[in-house]
């Protein structure tokens, strides 16, 4: 969806079109979803809170004013909505000594923000960039759910030499896939 | 990267975001977090890799259909009485698009080729799924439904104005009393003057039906070539004549026809139709097969009016409706290296 049909988009939704409710709710329901799910873990919250938003989104239509560009609204939203979620959590025993960093370490830059269904587009292309045994170190570990242990038994090294292999390749991503952060700008 | 230097903070990181950090570990990271700037980004995009990439996350099933249905429930109002009829019109009122236009452009394969005379003809075929819209030499003017052919001439004789159809189609046809204009059809033909009306000959259905919506048609055999023994009836408005090919036998309606019309609109219109011929519409209009299983659903009557809908969002509509279930069979890959047409089975619930 380019910057231009996302402006239709936007205007006819808020001349009340449903259609273009359900082109927007289709293309960013799930990735909101797994985005709430990183506040709440739990997916029947992340669920509600997502729901909520595009609720809300529809009853407000005519007031919405968008800057950056509809996803980072989107997201912004639902993450107003988490932190007010998290807010209200039971408070556990050791709670109150971290409660301070909760909000700052739970907090995501919304303007910038991979969805991940951007990442899975682009991410064979990136990963293929990295040196083999660091791209498969990482994916055993994200995508396998393997221990640090299984990895290094594996791949015959130390969990040492896996740590290092998976911030590696955390690092060589965030490289690669902040050259295509621009090229996902100019597609949303 | 500042006083975590030594650590390597995207270990640290990692812990946190699994819940495995202490509380010592996480008073630390969240002092490194809020120390600059820089590491607040650094944070937050190594977050964003982690969060996404965290399995218990990315393979989470989500049903995005029934969450826009419970949104839309949500956000619909709900009115007295026969709810699902006004939700439904609701809908049908409002989602409003374009594809018709599309159909227009993509529906078209047009030949010509010289017939004897020195009139060259025009074939105009509307592909499945799309419908299809015609201007005729005289400014008489034609939409083809899905799958349907229409023959014309690009200049029409002083005699008269002939049209072959296959399938079925909507004529607004200019006033010329001088000329009639015939529409020909392999069982039938319709002979107007200036008048709107539906004629739906398809090959495959031994039913043909003409519906007339102004002015005056006379409709006759087109195998018989005795003038008086071909006449089968003459129509007045909101008149609809059925003729069974197989039988012989015909009966004429009266009353409102703009269900038989609607398709020209982009509509499908059904007012009281069993759930058999509502499916037989959509499956006509959205070139896909679907499979109607049980017989009690065979004759559940059905009213409502899509317009322009995608099939999914019809599914949807239906299944919250009436006692259906819907379900989509995978498509294969022909031997051609084509894929085999969408297939949609129905069933009770």
């Amino acid at each position: 969806m380019s910057v231009i049909d996302e402006k239709h988009l936007l205007e006819s939704l808020q001349q009340s079109d449903k259609k273009s409710f359900s082109i927007v709710f289709s293309k960013y329901y799930k990735d909101l979803v797994h985005f709430a799910f990183t506040f709440t873990k739990n997916s029947e919250t992340a669920e509600e809170i997502v729901q909520d938003v595009f609720v809300k989104f529809w009853e407000n239509r005519h007031f919405i004013h968008i800057s950056v560009s509809l996803k980072s609204y989107l997201l912004k939203s639902t993450q107003n909505k988490c932190l007010d979620w998290l807010k209200h959590q039971k408070i556990r025993e050791h709670y109150k000594e971290i409660a301070p960093y909760i909000t700052l370490l739970s907090e995501n830059n919304t303007d910038q923000y991979i969805l991940l269904s951007e990442l899975q587009a682009n991410l064979d292309k990136a990963l293929n960039s990295l040196p083999d045994e660091v791209a498969e170190a990482f994916r055993l570990s994200r995508f396998a759910d393997l221990k640090y242990n299984e990895i290094a038994e594996k791949q015959n090294v130390s969990v040492r030499t896996v740590e290092v292999r998976i911030s590696k390749a955390l690092q060589l991503l965030r490289e690669a896939l902040k050259d295509n952060l621009w090229f996902f700008l100019f597609m949303l | 990267m500042e006083s975590l230097e030594n650590e390597n903070v995207e270990i640290l990181i990692r812990r946190y975001l699994d819940g495995m950090a202490s509380v010592e570990e996480t008073k630390r990271l969240g002092k490194w977090v809020e120390s600059s700037e820089e590491n607040k980004a650094n944070y937050q995009q190594i977050k964003n890799l982690l969060d996404i990439t965290d399995t218990r996350n990315s393979k989470m099933k989500i049903d995005v259909d029934n969450a826009f249905d419970q949104v839309l429930n949500r956000i619909e109002e709900k009115p007295q009485g026969r709810k699902w009829i006004k939700t439904m019109q609701k809908i049908a009122a409002i989602l409003l698009i374009p594809t018709v236009i599309a159909g227009y452009f993509f529906g078209r394969t047009t030949e010509r080729r010289m017939d004897a005379g020195k009139v060259a003809y025009n074939e105009i075929y509307a592909s499945l799924g799309t419908r299809s819209k015609v201007l005729l030499a005289d400014g008489s003017r034609v939409w083809l439904n899905s799958g349907s052919k229409l023959r014309y001439p690009d200049k029409f004789t002083e005699k008269n104005r002939v049209v072959t159809l296959t399938g079925e189609a909507y004529f607004e046809v200019q006033s010329d009393v001088s000329r009639p204009f015939i529409v020909q059809t392999q069982h039938l033909n319709v002979r107007a003057t200036g008048t709107s009306f539906n004629v739906q000959a398809v090959e495959s259905d031994p039913e043909v039906n003409v519906s007339l919506l102004s002015g005056k048609v006379s409709v006759n055999k087109s195998d018989e070539p005795d003038k008086n023994l071909a006449k089968l009836v003459n129509l007045i408005p909101n008149q609809r004549f059925t003729y069974d090919t197989k039988t012989g036998k015909s009966e004429t309606f009266s009353g409102d026809l703009y269900e038989f019309i609607a398709w020209k609109d982009g509509r499908l219109v059904f007012r009281n139709k069993p759930m058999s011929e509502v499916v037989k519409k959509i499956s006509q209009h959205y070139n896909v097969e679907i499979e109607l299983r049980g017989k009690e659903l065979q004759d559940y009557r059905y009213r409502a009016t899509f317009e322009e809908e995608s099939l999914n969002e019809i599914l949807k509509l239906l299944k919250m409706s009436s006692p259906i279930k819907y379900s989509e069979v995978n498509r294969v890959r022909l031997a051609d290296g084509t894929f085999s047409k969408r297939k949609i089975i129905i069933s009770p619930l």
